[in-house]
């Protein structure tokens, strides 16, 4: 008996140790899936991790897409007259289509440019080929009521050391919309005389060339730092008023152009005094403008330009103004556009003026310029846009006009004939797309008649 | 004007905004636009409108101008049972900036109004002008919708003129392709 129950004990033994063995291999196979679970936890959390990272680098990228969507929200309830303020409820026509593209909701960007040419029929040697500028809008929306506009431009080309060409800014100021009808501006700005100083993109005037009388007359471009209140009544009476820099006489360099050879163009500007301007416009029948404008500045400065060198000529004592006026109108109807205008200045005392600059000619043997006493033009302009199709238009057009910057000189000086002339111009612009324009047009000089030539041009905007 | 009057300069702008009332870009909501386009309505339906790929095509065929949005937001006006009109508001770049109008579409195709919602710009607000808002009254796809033909161009306003102009053509398309049948 002792001996079968020692024979189950060995029994026994012997089938117990594979059983020990197989618990231990358990464990172990039990801890290597541990093992791996936590290792694919660890690896689970470290790409939950780089997906958020990728996530958040998607959504830093599209930011901008949403932000442009801010500006055209759907109006995505479309329940029975919806409440929603008129912002949320406008925005639909997402695309940017026409000018200016949006870089967010808040700032855009658009320009111009031009290039031209001049083929002139007595010497071809004056011929000339030219870019004549390219000029960038940016414009900053910071909130309904404030917004930034900025025009920068670079004419012929090239601006260096050795070139003709210049950088400048055209217009750089803040616009504050008080209410539907007053407008507050402020910085450096286009000022409100004629048609060409504040719509001088090449699609929209005719001619390749500026018309004389908004150059020579007007300084097209003109512009001024300063402060100005502006807006339109519902009857159709347009306004604007202001407070800005001026004239400086004592820097005059072309008697071709008065104001174009005295403007400042805030570039540090002499402001010891500053000019006052008013326009007045009405538009209250459709297609109808009638308007004028008037500016008047001290232009001598306290005598600024020879206080600050006194090689120059002296000015003290001399307490000169310049004024200038316009009136201007415009028709359109049924494809036909009719325009004119008429703009004088003056210069006060320009004989004392004069007679300082003639004294210092005479003792330093130089040639600067004596300021007139009075400078006008006038033009009148008809034009008929011929419907070609789709966008495209063909606009024949005609002008004349005259134009006398030295109309009256005072001490008995006479005018030089180049700064007095009557021309005819006549030409087409065609418009393949209403943004984009060729002109061609030919210009008969009555008094200079060197200068009769043709012209090609080639305009853009967006 | 001497330097002792500069501070004239600095009086402009504080006087202005001290003296005006707080006003935004916003000219009219969407249901005053309704009501002002259609006044007789007693209800304005929004419906829900979209646009497809070959309707889209259609609409730009016909109006000259590419169809944006899918989405246009159309009301329909009515008074009891008679449907009177539609409504679509849209927007239209200006110079730089958009411009938000409403135009009212008669059942079969006339514009009954065009009114402008929001304006943004600091110029070229002409277009708000009722007396040239009201050349758009009765025109029809049939309308060259042509600046200076049979729209008055606005002198300083080109781009905003132009603009609204083929907007509204545009709207006359949509009316077209999408909403003409659909009573």
């Amino acid at each position: 008996m002792k001996k079968i129950a020692a024979l189950l004990a060995a029994t026994c033994l012997a089938t117990a140790t594979p059983a020990i063995a197989a618990d231990v291999s358990l464990e172990a196979q039990v801890a290597q899936l541990k093992a791996q679970v936590a290792a694919q936890n660890e690896l689970l959390a470290s790409q939950a991790a780089r997906l958020e990272q990728i996530e958040a680098r998607l959504r830093a990228a599209s930011e901008p897409a949403q932000s442009l969507a801010v500006a055209a929200p759907p109006v995505v309830d479309q329940g029975t007259t919806p409440a929603s303020a008129p912002t949320q409820a406008l925005a639909v026509n997402a695309g940017r289509a026409g000018s200016g593209a949006a870089f967010g909701s808040d700032t855009t960007i658009g320009g111009y440019g031009e290039i031209t040419y001049n083929g002139y029929l007595k010497d071809s040697s004056r011929n000339q080929a030219d870019l004549k500028r390219l000029v960038l809008f940016v414009g900053h929306r910071f909130s309904d009521k404030l917004s930034f506009t900025s025009e920068i431009e670079v004419e012929h080309a090239v601006a260096s050391a050795g070139d003709e060409g210049e950088v400048a800014i055209e217009q750089a100021y803040l616009d504050y919309a008080i209410n539907s009808s007053l407008n507050l501006k402020a910085g450096l700005f286009l000022m409100p005389f004629g048609f060409l100083n504040r719509s001088h993109e090449p699609p929209v005037f005719y001619g390749v060339e500026r018309n004389e009388v908004e150059t020579r007359i007007i300084p097209s471009t003109w512009r001024e730092g300063g402060v100005s209140l502006y807006g339109s009544t519902p009857f159709g009476l347009n306004y604007d008023v202001g407070v800005t820099t001026g004239f400086d006489i004592a820097k005059l360099d072309d008697a071709g152009a008065p104001l174009a050879g005295s403007h400042q163009e805030l570039q540090l500007a002499k402001a010891s005094n500053l000019s006052f301007y008013g326009s007045l416009e009405y538009q209250g029948v459709p297609g109808l403008l009638v308007g004028g404008a008037v500016f008047s500045g001290n232009a001598t400065h306290n005598n600024a330009d020879f206080k600050a060198d006194n090689a120059l000529p002296d000015f003290s004592g001399i307490t000169s103004r310049i004024t200038l006026w316009d009136v201007h109108g415009r028709w359109q109807h049924k494809g036909f556009d009719f325009q004119a205008l008429y703009a004088r200045g003056t210069v006060s005392r320009a004989a004392a003026l004069d007679g300082v600059v003639a004294a210092y000619n005479a003792a330093n043997g130089t040639v600067l310029t004596l300021a007139p006493s009075a400078f006008y033009g006038w033009y009148a302009q008809g034009a008929y846009s011929i419907a070609l199709g789709g966008e495209a238009t063909l606009d024949p057009f005609v002008r004349y006009e005259k134009f006398d910057t030295q109309a009256v000189l005072p001490l008995g000086l006479l005018s030089d004939p180049v700064n007095r002339d009557r021309l005819l111009t006549t030409g087409l612009s065609f418009h393949p797309l209403r943004s984009v324009v060729v002109k061609v047009d030919y210009q008969k000089f009555f008094q200079n008649k060197d200068n009769n030539r043709f012209n090609l041009g080639l305009g853009y905007m967006f | 004007m001497s330097h002792r009057n500069w501070p004239v300069l600095a009086a402009l702008p504080v006087l202005a905004i001290v003296a005006a009332p707080a006003w935004a870009a916003d000219y009219m909501t969407v249901e005053q636009a309704q009501h002002a386009l259609i006044p007789q309505a007693q209800a304005f339906t929004a419906i829900p409108l979209t646009l497809t790929p070959a309707q889209m095509t259609r609409i730009r065929q016909m109006s000259g101008t590419p169809q944006r949005t899918a989405q246009p937001k159309v009301w329909r006006a009515q008074r009891g049972a008679a449907m009177l009109g539609w409504i679509i508001v849209d927007e239209v770049i200006g110079k730089h900036e958009f411009i938000t109008y409403a135009t009212g579409i008669s059942p079969d195709g006339h514009v009954l109004g065009v009114e402008i919602l929001s304006y943004r710009e600091s110029k070229g607000g002409q277009v708000r002008d009722p007396r040239w808002r009201d050349k758009f009254r009765g025109k029809t796809l049939a309308d060259p919708f042509r600046l200076n033909q049979d729209i008055p161009n606005i002198s300083g306003a080109t781009l905003s003129s132009r603009n609204v102009t083929d907007g509204v053509k545009r709207l006359l398309a949509i009316h077209a392709v999408a909403l003409a049948h659909a009573g």
